[in-house]
């Protein structure tokens, strides 16, 4: 680069240089200035906390002789203590700590907080309100529970449930049908909090109808509902389908002897998932007659069937270890005597 | 031609060259911003532990150990305090030579155990399976050495659940390292593979093997490591993730999906950049085949590791990296600009071949030629002057962005006097380390390609941050 053209480059580098080097120092303190006003809001929270937790848990025994009112701009501390305080209890102490955060208004705050921008104080709100049981929160938290960012609708269709799982269920069921973002984990969570008495008929009668996919879905979910509620959806679903998705799903959950004969149908399934819990199946409920059924999967294609019958034979109480060392040691198959022994062993460790 | 006019062109490519890496790593890092705002967002609202539902996927988690006779008791007792609703430990002794499957068998209460499983990726001998009789969830694999990568397919074939957590035996965890790190996993079912942020161990407190107290290192070199693992991680990686393009996970903590691992073949044994070899092989496998995944990253600190304190260490580490590195692009170029590649071929893959892979030697390159240059008078000192001035002040700038997204989420250096040496640090980097770094990254890139096995190395571990047990 020659020339005045050269020096004005030069030139225009410098600058550029300095440019960049005053905004790394800007940066530099903007840094402290946000460690500033973050230690200065966590020194408020460690105030307000060290000032109220005492309250809270006092108010799960008793109410305090003094409620003071929850400061506005402190909403977000003391309802997130609140939900805190909430994971933790059972029974009479939740009712009472309900009781001294309506004395304290904190019932009021959620509800503001809830229309408030902030994703953080809308979960801490939504959080709060349903551990409340509060009805007003309802249109707002539904609207919340089919919005589009998934950790928020999902704490909103939590409240929904805690305050009136019965009026709510039919109105998150399409959600939980329809919603992928949804962790499977966490909706069962939900539901499993809700009780079987509120869940285990409309998620029986759901899964029934749903398309495969979604049914084998909420076939999972049955695990938290009444046993022969599920249980009848399953056999319902098990007479008419070939999703193997779906058969897998109900067979896992499958555990009365009734149903053995359903169970063992599928013990020679095409897919070894099905077959797997097939074998599990029996292994809960299995009779002696099924025995023969087992080992005859300890030479199935699929390492993992093979695997979980001999896991379902160590598992049957009718099976001496001495049986099953007679078993094993019948098998031509090298590989069924290997997993035997592994499933032997694990009935008697050393 | 003119030496004036090479001169000049070298300059315009170094300028097109600085200016595209500088707007690379701007457009990463402010991308990286918009994702840890909303993160942050997510975990301010936390409240009280988890509630586990049962159909959270349960973990192996394996850890690779080559005589670790020292350090393999303890880690393991922190690996067994994780809180996850169901996991398992798989210890995979590496045919140490030294005594760690003794103090495994002692302190763990190990017994032979006939564990029955499919070799489904080929290792070297398995000599024997131990279980444990105080912690049924706890299991060892003695094997023949093979190295890193086969330890860890020799886990991957004993494990029993749908994923598998890679540590090393040294790593030191969180309490919630799993719970954190499964997220991608329970959000979107399509994930085959998430990291998350990897902090430098120096200078803080370990005990328990978890750390009670965060603070930064006295060590200079590893004061320089602190803020390169800012940059890499709050930057770096967590920019690529929303365009499915980050091409690395840390070997020393990630999760994946075992299936579609074994399906891909498991890990490489003859590379030394193994962990970043399989994620890009992950990539390839799974987009030339047209199928929807996700390989995540989440920005928790959810490991700490030590990093080398002394020169010769950090030299075989950096040496290592740029092979694995070049190896891994090599090993899947394939990738590169193919028509079902997206993200992955199209911006990250020549990005990373470009800057990071051939980056050393345009950067070395680039000194020399700028001094030669001066000192043949083809480039007067001002322009010297302003080149180096502007280089610094970008490094200083990517460096400090980084420490303001590293102060607006995890603050893990709560005092004053640390932003004070991070910065020190940030400016001090510039003059050598950087340039050293580049040297052996460039040494790196030199072995690589004149082939020949590359070599571990050893590492002087201190672990002075260790409390006693």
């Amino acid at each position: 680069m020659g020339g005045a053209a050269s020096e004005g480059v030069v030139i225009a580098a410098y600058q550029t240089g300095l440019g960049v080097v005053a905004i790394s120092l800007l940066l530099l303190a903007e840094v402290f200035v946000l460690r500033a006003i973050l230690a200065a809001r966590e020194e408020r929270r460690r105030r307000v906390l060290d000032e109220w937790r005492p309250l809270f848990v006092q108010a799960m025994v008793e109410m305090p002789d003094r409620v003071p009112a929850a400061p506005r701009h402190d909403a977000a501390t003391l309802l997130g203590l609140f939900n805190h305080y909430h994971q933790t209890l059972r029974g009479d102490a939740t009712e009472s700590l309900n009781r001294f955060g309506r004395a304290a208004g904190l019932d009021e705050a959620a509800l503001a907080l809830l229309r408030h921008k902030s994703l953080s104080g809308r979960m801490i709100a939504a959080a709060a309100l349903g551990h409340f049981g509060e009805r007003r929160a309802w249109d707002d938290l539904l609207r919340l529970a089919q919005g589009s960012y998934p950790a928020l609708s999902l704490a909103a269709a939590r409240s929904l449930m805690q305050i009136d799982a019965g009026d709510a269920l039919p109105a998150l069921l399409p959600l939980i049908m329809a919603r992928g973002d949804w962790p499977a984990a966490r909706v069962a969570v939900i539901l499993t909090q809700a009780g079987p008495d509120a869940i285990s008929q409309p998620l029986a009668d759901a899964a029934i109808q749903a398309p495969p996919a979604v049914a084998a879905r909420l076939v999972r979910y049955l695990a938290a509902a009444h046993y022969d509620v599920a249980a009848r959806a399953l056999r319902q679903i098990l007479a008419t389908t070939e999703d193997e998705q779906l058969i897998a799903s109900c067979l896992r959950i499958l555990n009365d002897p009734r149903d053995l004969e359903m169970a063992r149908r599928y013990l020679h399934h095409s897919s070894w998932h099905v077959r797997l819990q097939a074998a599990s199946a029996l292994g809960r409920m299995g009779a002696p007659a099924d025995t023969e059924g087992l080992v005859g999967l300890l030479s199935d294609p699929e390492w993992w069937v093979r695997l979980r019958a001999a896991q379902a034979l160590a598992g049957l109480p009718f099976l001496s270890t001495g049986e099953l060392r007679s078993l094993q040691a019948s098998q031509p198959d090298e590989n069924a005597r290997a997993v035997l022994e592994h499933a032997i062993m694990e009935r008697r460790p050393a | 031609m003119t030496l004036s006019h090479l001169v000049l062109a070298f300059q315009w490519f170094y300028l097109l060259y600085f200016i595209g890496i500088n707007v690379g790593y701007m457009a990463l890092t402010f991308i990286a911003m918009f994702r840890m705002g909303r993160c942050m967002e997510r975990r301010q609202s936390e409240s009280g532990p988890p509630v586990y539902s049962g159909l959270e996927p349960p973990i192996s988690v394996l850890a690779p150990a080559y005589n670790e006779e020292a350090t393999i008791a303890a880690s393991v007792r922190s690996f067994l305090q994780l809180n996850y609703s169901e996991y398992e430990i798989i210890v995979v002794n590496d045919g140490s030579k030294d005594g760690t499957l003794d103090v495994l068998i002692r302190e763990f209460a190990l017994y032979p155990f006939p564990e029955a499983y499919p070799h489904r990726v080929p290792t070297q001998r398995v000599r024997g399976t131990y279980r444990s009789a105080a912690h049924p969830n706890l299991r060892v694999v003695d094997k023949e050495n093979g190295g890193k990568a086969d330890a860890l397919n020799a886990g991957i074939n004993a494990s029993q659940y749908p994923l598998f957590c890679a540590v090393d035996a040294d790593s030191i965890l969180r309490r919630d390292s799993l719970e954190r790190i499964v997220e991608p996993f329970l959000e979107d079912p399509n994930t085959v593979a998430a990291g998350g942020t990897i902090r430098v161990a120096n200078g803080c407190q370990v005990a328990g093997g978890f750390l009670v107290k965060a603070d930064l290192p006295r060590n200079w070199l590893a004061l320089f490591q602190v803020v390169e693992y800012l940059r890499a991680f709050l930057s770096g990686r967590l920019g690529w993730t929303p365009l499915n393009a980050l091409l690395v996970i840390s070997g020393a903590f990630g999760l994946f999906r075992k299936e579609t691992v074994v399906e891909a073949g498991g890990y490489r044994t003859d590379t030394v950049g193994e962990d970043m070899e399989l994620v890009v092989r992950l990539h390839r496998h799974l987009r030339l085949a047209g199928r929807r995944y996700r390989i995540a990253f989440v920005p928790d600190p959810v490991c700490w590791t030590e990093a080398p304190e002394d020169m010769k260490t950090l030299r075989n580490q950096r040496i290592r990296w740029q092979r694995g590195l070049a190896e891994s692009l090599m090993l899947n170029r394939k990738l590169l600009f193919h028509p079902r590649s997206g993200a992955v071929g199209w911006l990250a893959f020549p990005f990373t071949a470009f800057f990071e892979w051939l980056g050393p030697f345009v950067e070395v390159s680039g000194y020399l030629v700028m001094i030669l240059a001066f000192f043949m008078r083809a480039v007067s000192p001002e322009a010297l002057g302003a080149f180096l001035f502007v280089a610094l002040g970008f490094g200083l700038l990517l460096s400090m962005i980084s420490l303001l997204v590293e102060e607006v989420s995890f603050r893990i250096y709560p005092r004053a006097d640390h932003i004070l040496r991070l910065f020190a640090a940030v400016v001090a980097e510039n003059f050598g380390y950087r340039q050293l770094n580049s040297l052996w990254r460039l040494i790196g890139l030199i072995r690589w390609a004149r082939g020949g096995k590359a070599k571990w190395g050893e590492m002087k571990r201190t672990a002075s941050w260790r409390v006693p047990d």
